[in-house]
C-alpha cells in the first residue's frame, strides 16, 4: 500500500512516524511462508504502545517461531482516523501494511480500563464486527491479555478468548491449537470449546451468568466441559524463560525510550491496595548475571543509552548491589546511564544512592500512599514516617534536591486528619532539608506530592471497600490544597471523572458491555485522553441502560457476595482477601513475604519466594 | 524515513554511531551528550540525496574508509553513507540548497500554471519572524535557478535552487503551497534535497 498517495495522507497528520512502520528490528517475513499471522494491537497511541515491555516480549517470542509471524498495530489518532475513514483504508499492521481481516489471530494487551472503548474501534476501524456472536469462522480470531483480564467481563462480549496471568507459555499453546484445528479445518465453536481446555485460557462464550434481584452476580456456569474456574498460568523460571534479544526501536518520540530490563515479577510487600501485588504472585527473581547479559546483548542490538530495572519494588531485589556492580563495569565506559524506578522508601540506603548517583541525576519518587502511620497501617504500606524523614536526609545529603512523593485518596477509613497529614508530613521533609548543615548552597527544595483517586481493584482486600463519590473526592482535594503553608510544597492531583469511570470497569460485570457499545456509539474513544473524555456521553450511555454506576463502585459488598469474577482464579485466596481487609479494618499490618509467609494460596505453583530459606 | 523529524533523526544517528561501536567525543558538563550536527536540517517530508553530519570521532587511528564501512553495516538500507571526510567548509558557509520539486500528474494545464507562476515577477509568501510578526518576502528575486521538466511517467519535475544556511532560509514547501492555494488542481507534490552550496556555488563539503 506504499504510494504517493499513502503518503500524502500521511503527511496531512500529526507525527506521520506512527504509522510508517520500518523501524531498526522490526520483523518483515514472507507472508507466503508462515502458518499464522498474528496482528499485536494496543489500544492506544504508538507512542503509548512502543514503551509496553509485555508487547516486546510477546511479538520477538511470537517472531521467534518460523510458522508464526506476529505484526504490530496500534489506535490512530483521531486526525489518522478520519483520513482513514474518509479514504476508506481500513486499519493496518505496521510491517506488512495489510489490513487486519488478513490474519488469523488478533491479539488485544488490557493496560487499563479506559482503553475498552478504543478495542472497539480498532475492529470497526478493521470492518470486523466487535461483537464475537456477529463474527463467523471467516473472522480472525480476537483475543486479549494483561492485567485487565482479571476482571475482563465488561469485555465478555466482545472478547473470544482472555488469556489470565502470564503469556509467555500459554500464549504459544494456543497459537499452536489454532494451527492444528486450521489445518483440520476446524471450526470456530469446536476450536473455542478445545482452548478451554488449555489452563490460563478463559472463553467467556462458554460461561453464562445469572444475576440475583438486586442485580449482584447469582452464578456464573460453565458450559461445554469448560473449567469451573480458570487459573492464571505463570511463568516459573525467569532465567530460562524467554526474552527479547532485539528491540524495535522506534524513529518518532515515545513515552519510555530505552532498555527495559525486567529484574522480577510479583512483589513481597501486599499492600492490601495494590492490585499488580496480588495478581502477579508469588515472587520470582531473574539472577542478576541472566539480567545483566541481556541487557548487554539489548543495548548492543538496540544502540539505546540508558537501561531501565523494571519490577514492582526494585530496592526488594535480592541482589541489587551484585548487579548494580555488574552492570556498572560496562555500562559507564559507554555512557549508558541506568534508572531505577520503584525504589522503596525503607530500604533506600546510603550505599544505594551512592550507586546511583554518579549516574544521571533525575529526581527521586516514593511512594508513602498514606498521610498517617494509622491509614499506613490500614493499607499495610509498612513505612514509618521516621523512615520516609531519613530516607528523604540521605537523598538531600547525596545532593538531590528534588522529590517526587506518591500517594493517595478515598482509602478506606480515611478521614480529614489523614489527608492534612499528608500536608503535614510533605512540610516535615521541607523542613528536614533546612535543618541540614549540608544541604547544597543556594537551592531550595522542591516537594511535589502527587495524589491519586484510589480505587478498589478485583483480587486486593479491598475489593470489597466502597469507591469515594466524584464531590467527595474533590472535596478532599481542596482540603488538602489548603492544609499546605509553603511554596515548597507542590500538589499534583487526576480528574475525578475519570477515576469514577476506572471504578465501574474494574468490579464491572457483563452488563457493562452494552454501555461500552453504546458509548463508543456515541463516539467516545481514547477515554484516558483529557482531551478526548466526553463524560456526559457515558453517563447517557449508562442511563439508557438503565445502570447505576454507584453500584458497582460506591457500595460496600458483602463477602458472601459471588463477584463477578469469582470464577477467575488468580492463586490468592478469597478467604486470605476477606481477612486482609478484616485486619485492615483494625488497623494490624500483614509482614512481608520474606518475613513470614501468611499463606495467600500462591505457593500452589511451588515457586519463587514461598519456598526461599527465611 | 521522511516521516521522521529533525530532532528524532539526531536520535536516530546517535543510536547508529553507537551500534556501529565508533568512539565519539561527548559534551562536557552536568549532562554529557555525544555532539553530533547536522550542517542543514531537513523539514518533516522532504527527501534527501544530500545530508551532512558532523561528529568527532576520538580514536585518531580510524581511517575514514574504515569509519564509513562500520557506519554502512549498520545504517537500514535507504540511508546511504556516500562518504566520509574532514571537514573543508563550515556551517556558516552554508548558502543554498538545490531540491527537485516532483508533482504526481502531468497535463499541459500543470505545466503551463507552474510556469506562469514561476516566471512572475512577485511570488509572495508569508513568514512568521522570530518575535511572532509576519513577514512578505517576494521569493520572485531569491530564486537562484529553475527549470520545469515534465516526464513521461506522469510527473511534472521542477528543479529549484533556494537560499538556505543561517543568513536566509526559504522553505520551498511555502512556495508550493502558495502554487497549490493559487491552482486548486494542483496534485500531490514531494520534495528531495539533491545539493547543499555555499555563496559561490561550490558544493559544500
Amino acid at each position: 500500500m506504499y504510494n504517493e498517495k499513502f503518503e500524502e495522507l500521511l503527511l496531512s497528520v500529526q507525527k506521520p512516524g506512527r504509522y510508517s512502520g520500518g523501524e531498526l528490528n522490526s520483523v518483515i517475513k514472507d507472508k507466503t511462508q508462515v502458518d499464522i499471522r498474528f496482528a499485536f494491537c494496543f489500544p492506544d497511541t504508538y507512542e503509548i504502545g512502543m514503551s509496553h515491555l509485555g508487547m516486546k516480549i510477546l511479538y520477538s517470542l511470537f517472531n521467534s517461531k518460523d510458522y508464526i509471524w506476529c505484526e504490530r498495530v496500534f489506535a490512530p489518532w483521531i486526525d489518522f482516523e478520519e483520513v482513514m475513514l474518509k479514504e476508506n483504508i481500513p486499519l493496518f499492521a505496521l510491517e506488512s501494511r495489510d489490513p487486519l481481516t488478513e490474519f488469523d489471530i488478533i491479539g488485544f494487551t488490557l493496560q487499563y480500563e479506559l482503553c475498552y472503548t478504543n478495542v472497539l474501534n480498532m475492529l470497526k476501524l478493521s470492518n470486523i464486527p466487535y461483537k464475537s456472536a456477529d463474527r463467523g469462522d471467516n473472522y480472525p480470531l480476537i483475543v486479549a491479555g494483561g492485567p485487565c483480564a482479571c476482571n475482563p467481563e465488561p469485555l465478555a462480549d466482545f472478547i473470544d478468548i482472555f488469556f489470565l496471568g502470564e503469556g509467555e507459555e500459554v500464549d504459544l499453546e494456543l497459537i499452536d491449537l489454532y494451527r492444528e484445528c486450521k489445518a483440520k479445518g476446524i471450526g470456530k465453536k469446536e476450536f473455542l470449546i478445545k482452548a478451554s481446555e488449555i489452563e490460563g485460557v478463559y472463553v467467556p462464550s462458554l460461561y453464562s451468568v445469572e444475576y440475583n434481584d438486586d442485580c449482584t452476580v447469582k452464578s456464573v456456569t460453565p458450559q461445554n466441559g469448560a473449567p469451573k474456574t480458570v487459573k492464571k498460568r505463570i511463568i516459573g523460571n525467569l532465567d530460562t524463560a524467554f526474552y527479547p534479544k532485539k528491540f524495535v526501536v522506534p524513529y518518532i518520540e515515545i513515552v519510555h525510550d530505552r532498555t527495559v530490563q525486567e529484574i522480577y515479577r510479583g512483589c513481597i510487600r501486599g499492600c492490601r491496595f495494590c492490585q499488580a501485588g496480588f495478581i502477579y504472585r508469588p515472587v520470582r527473581e531473574k539472577s542478576y548475571e541472566i539480567i545483566n547479559k541481556q541487557a548487554k546483548c539489548l543495548c548492543e542490538s538496540t544502540g539505546y543509552d540508558e537501561i531501565s530495572l523494571n519490577s514492582l519494588s526494585t530496592s526488594d531485589y535480592t541482589n541489587l548491589e551484585n548487579l548494580l556492580t555488574e552492570l556498572l563495569n560496562w555500562t559507564d565506559e559507554k555512557s549508558i546511564s541506568l534508572a531505577l524506578p520503584s525504589l522503596r522508601i525503607d530500604n533506600f540506603s546510603e550505599e544505594l544512592l551512592n550507586k546511583i548517583k554518579h549516574i544521571r541525576k533525575s529526581g527521586l519518587t516514593f511512594a508513602c500512599e498514606a498521610g498517617t502511620q494509622r491509614l499506613r497501617d490500614v493499607i499495610n504500606k509498612n513505612i514509618t514516617e521516621e523512615e520516609i524523614l531519613t530516607t528523604c536526609k540521605t537523598a538531600f545529603e547525596g545532593g538531590y534536591t528534588s522529590v517526587k512523593l506518591y500517594f493517595m485518596m478515598g482509602l478506606p477509613t480515611e478521614t480529614d486528619e489523614d489527608i492534612v497529614g499528608i500536608a503535614e508530613l510533605a512540610q516535615k521533609i521541607v523542613d528536614t532539608y533546612y535543618a541540614l548543615p549540608t544541604k547544597p548552597k543556594g537551592k531550595s527544595v522542591d516537594v511535589t506530592v502527587s495524589v491519586a483517586n484510589f480505587i478498589p481493584k478485583p483480587f486486593t482486600p479491598f475489593e470489597f471497600e466502597p469507591q469515594i463519590t466524584a464531590q467527595e473526592m474533590q472535596r478532599r482535594q481542596k482540603l488538602l490544597l489548603e492544609s499546605v503553608h509553603t511554596k515548597k510544597v507542590k500538589i499534583n492531583y487526576h480528574d475525578s471523572s475519570t477515576s469514577f469511570l476506572e471504578g465501574v470497569f474494574a468490579r464491572g460485570d457483563r452488563r457493562l458491555c452494552k454501555v461500552i457499545e453504546d458509548a463508543y456509539l456515541s463516539g467516545c474513544r481514547f477515554d484516558s485522553w483529557s482531551e478526548c473524555f466526553v463524560l456526559d456521553n457515558w453517563i447517557k450511555a449508562f442511563k439508557d441502560n438503565g445502570i447505576e454506576t454507584s453500584f458497582y463502585c460506591n457500595r460496600t459488598r458483602s463477602f458472601d457476595e459471588v463477584l463477578p469474577w469469582d470464577h477467575l482464579d488468580y492463586a490468592v485466596s478469597k478467604d486470605f482477601l476477606i481477612n486482609q481487609d478484616k485486619l485492615a479494618h483494625n488497623s494490624q499490618t500483614t509482614p512481608n513475604c520474606r518475613l513470614k509467609c501468611s499463606n495467600c494460596g500462591a505457593n500452589c505453583y511451588k515457586e519463587g519466594v514461598c519456598f526461599e530459606k527465611r | 524515513m521522511k516521516f521522521v523529524s529533525h530532532l528524532d533523526m539526531n536520535r536516530f544517528m546517535n543510536r547508529m554511531l553507537r551500534l556501529s561501536g565508533i568512539p565519539i567525543w561527548y559534551t562536557e558538563g552536568f549532562n554529557p551528550h555525544p555532539y553530533i550536527t547536522f550542517a542543514l536540517p531537513l523539514p518533516l517530508g522532504f527527501e534527501s540525496d544530500y545530508e551532512i553530519l558532523d561528529f568527532k570521532c576520538t580514536n585518531d587511528n580510524l581511517s575514514f574508509d574504515e569509519i564509513k564501512d562500520k557506519l554502512t553495516a549498520v545504517m537500514p538500507e535507504y540511508i546511504v553513507i556516500n562518504s566520509v571526510y574532514s571537514p573543508q567548509m563550515k556551517a556558516g558557509d552554508i548558502a543554498y540548497s538545490s531540491l527537485i520539486v516532483t508533482f504526481f500528474g502531468n497535463n499541459s494545464e500543470l505545466l503551463n500554471e507552474l510556469k506562469n507562476f514561476m516566471s512572475a515577477n512577485e511570488i509572495i509568501i508569508e513568514k512568521k519572524t522570530k518575535r511572532g510578526t509576519v513577514k512578505q518576502i517576494n521569493v520572485a528575486e531569491k530564486i537562484k535557478d529553475y527549470q520545469i521538466n515534465a516526464k513521461n511517467k506522469g510527473q511534472v519535475l521542477v528543479s529549484i535552487v533556494l537560499p538556505s544556511g543561517s543568513e536566509e532560509n526559504i522553505n520551498p514547501q511555502s512556495v508550493f503551497e502558495l502554487f497549490k492555494n493559487k491552482y486548486p488542481d494542483c496534485p500531490y507534490f514531494n520534495i528531495k534535497r539533491t545539493g547543499i552550496f555555499d555563496k559561490e556555488m561550490n558544493l559544500f563539503v
